[in-house]
């Protein structure tokens, strides 16, 4: 009950925060002008409102993770509202938890409202509806939950700007981080290449949630694709979640 | 270079001093036992003491006053208190209970210095927030929780403002109206007179008389002298982190000895001269005598030698320490100590007084 007050209140601080429609706005506009533009796409039109609508939602969640969730915990103990929430009989992981669902909230109001626009205008094309696209904005779903927890993480010990910036560099190290395993074998060294291993273990591999590739040609997710990477995504925002509930709880208030 | 723990620990073990104080009966709601926070720079290491050696009990439905200078340490006090900051050293306890449990803050309300709230919200749903965080969860017992704070706060017709449109009066009360909403046994206020203008002093001062008089402990912690002596049922004196003094306010004020004035006419020389002894000063105001006593034990003796010289006595004035004189000596006491390189100032580990 608790954890949902403050799910509640964090959603309700994304939906009076102007970033959010902007994003929305822009996000909109971008998969609509494709569109637009089909005519000098050569036939490919429904093709690049495909990538570009589940780009857009990639692109445009993770920034409204930086712009929103990484000052999620830092703002409420630079506004000093966090005095007033934890003096009440609420814990410190209920507290973490509840941030991380409100963020979670507003992603979701986001990827489905794109996800509802692109659709809709496959339909106006005449394709019909596309399942393949509702589960590739599906994993970029997951992908948020993965990025808005790190970005919880990073937002319980230090200031927004480095919980954003800390944030981002996950993001795109995250989408190479398969890479990380074929550099270290390539190293020559053997602390480096142990280093590089433990990177790979401990930074998402967000390539798992990328199937754009797959569903703008007209293919159809695995199955088993799909369960993995939401299990792995899943079980990793489950254990850096853990991890900023013990962060936070060793926190003091000054 | 910086302390090591054990120094600090060491350096807190001399300064501590034991819980002496008991109520008979009463049953104690706040405890402090040797509580002591050290805050350390993260940049140069250096260990700060914000809290040393402090016991202290407050007992139900008593208005306490935690009176100190800035930064005497009485907002790390009541931080400590919350679990908002952890103890170096020591323990406390509301209700019996550690303050890592939440349920110890389940009877809790408190309003922080400044506060500051989420200005996107209107104040109904701020206290409707409040209201499921304090534990409550059927939505008639909210709406009636939220209709009796924003009227004890004053602030019915503001339900529906958001609180970005607040002044600082209304912000303050919307902070009262918070620390009210679960209707709690224990209401601790860290300076909720401040900033306010007399009319919202008076108004908030009226709010902790009644919070007092519905049963509930009132704990606030202020520099404004006056509102403790006139809430207050027992004060506690803190300065650099450690209690100076504590009790009852009538023990505080009248526990220093304090001169007594006495007005007559009609002295005679051979009475002056007898009570020379007792008297510290002796002026005369047109046709009347004006003696200052030195000691108020010797007043009842005065007034007899007076009466048998044949004088007529006019007025007899006892001059009672006040709460001001008490808390500036104890503050200044403190500075000189540490001016004259006082070896059994606080950093020497003096002993304190406990509540």
């Amino acid at each position: 009950m608790k954890v949902i007050a403050i799910a509640r209140n964090t959603f309700r601080e994304a939906l009076r925060d102007k970033a959010l429609y902007v994003l929305v706005v822009f996000s909109l506009v971008l998969v609509v002008s494709t569109r637009i533009l089909s005519p000098l796409a050569l036939g490919e039109g429904i093709r690049i409102t495909k990538d570009v609508g589940l780009s857009a939602l990639s692109f445009f969640g993770i920034l409204a993770i930086i712009v929103m969730g990484a000052g999620l915990v830092h703002k409420e103990i630079d506004r000093k509202t966090i005095l007033v929430i934890l003096s009440k009989p609420v814990s410190r992981h209920e507290f973490i938890l509840g941030k991380f669902l409100g963020m979670t909230d507003a992603l979701a109001t986001l990827v489905v409202l794109m996800l509802v626009t692109l659709q809709a205008i496959l339909l106006l094309s005449g394709r019909g509806l596309d399942l393949p696209v509702f589960k590739a904005g599906f994993l970029t779903f997951i992908e948020l939950l993965v990025m808005t927890s790190i970005a919880v993480l990073f937002s319980s010990f230090s200031t927004t700007a480095m919980s954003a910036t800390f944030t981002f560099a996950f993001y795109v190290v995250g989408h190479f981080s398969s890479d990380m395993l074929l550099f270290a074998a390539r190293l020559p060294s053997n602390f480096a290449r142990q280093v590089c291993q433990f990177l790979y273990y401990v930074i998402p591999d967000l390539e798992l949630f990328n199937v754009r590739a797959m569903v703008v040609h007209g293919a159809d997710v695995p199955t088993d694709r799909l369960l993995a990477a939401t299990a792995y995504g899943l079980m990793y925002t489950l254990g850096v979640l853990v991890l900023s509930a013990v962060v936070f709880s060793k926190r003091d208030f000054k | 270079m910086p302390k090591s723990e054990e120094t600090v620990e060491a350096s807190f073990e001399k300064a501590a001093g034991p819980v002496v104080e008991s109520q008979g009966e009463r049953r104690v709601v706040v405890r402090a036992v040797n509580l002591g926070k050290v805050f350390t720079s993260s940049f140069t290491a250096r260990k700060k003491w914000a809290v040393r050696g402090l016991n202290l009990e407050v007992f139900e439905k008593e208005v306490f006053g935690f009176l100190g200078p800035n930064g005497a340490g009485k907002t790390t006090t009541i931080k400590l208190l919350l679990g908002l900051l952890r103890p170096t050293y020591g323990s406390i306890e509301l209700f019996g209970t550690g303050p890592a449990n939440p349920a110890s803050r389940a009877q809790v309300g408190f309003l922080p210095e400044n506060p500051s709230f989420y200005d996107y919200l209107r104040l109904g749903e701020f206290l409707r927030l409040c209201a499921a965080l304090s534990g409550l969860r059927r939505r008639r017992d909210v709406e009636r929780r939220v209709a009796e704070s924003l009227f004890v706060s004053g602030l019915i017709e503001h339900e529906d403002v958001q609180m970005r449109k607040f002044s600082k009066g209304m912000l303050q009360r919307a902070g009262l109206a918070q620390a009210l909403i679960n209707n709690p046994r224990l209401l601790i206020l860290d300076e909720p007179m401040s900033g306010l203008d007399p009319i919202g002093r008076k108004e908030f001062r009226d709010s902790i008389v009644k919070a007092r008089d519905n049963g509930m402990t009132v704990f606030f912690s202020s520099h404004i002298i006056a509102d403790v002596e006139l809430l207050c049922d027992r004060v506690a004196i803190i300065n650099k982190g450690q209690l100076e003094k504590a009790g009852p306010i009538e023990e505080l004020v009248q526990e220093d000895v304090k001169s007594v004035e006495i007005v007559a006419k009609d002295v005679a020389e051979s009475a002056v001269l007898q009570l020379d002894p007792f008297v510290e000063e002796k002026r005369t105001v047109g046709d009347a005598v004006v003696l200052k006593l030195r000691d108020s034990r010797a007043t009842t003796l005065v007034l007899g030698t007076l009466a048998s010289h044949g004088a007529q006595i006019l007025s007899v004035t006892p001059h009672k320490e006040t709460l001001e004189s008490v808390f500036v000596r104890q503050v200044t006491k403190d500075s000189l100590s540490h001016a004259s390189g006082d070896p059994e100032g606080p950093a020497g580990g003096r002993r304190k007084k406990d509540v």
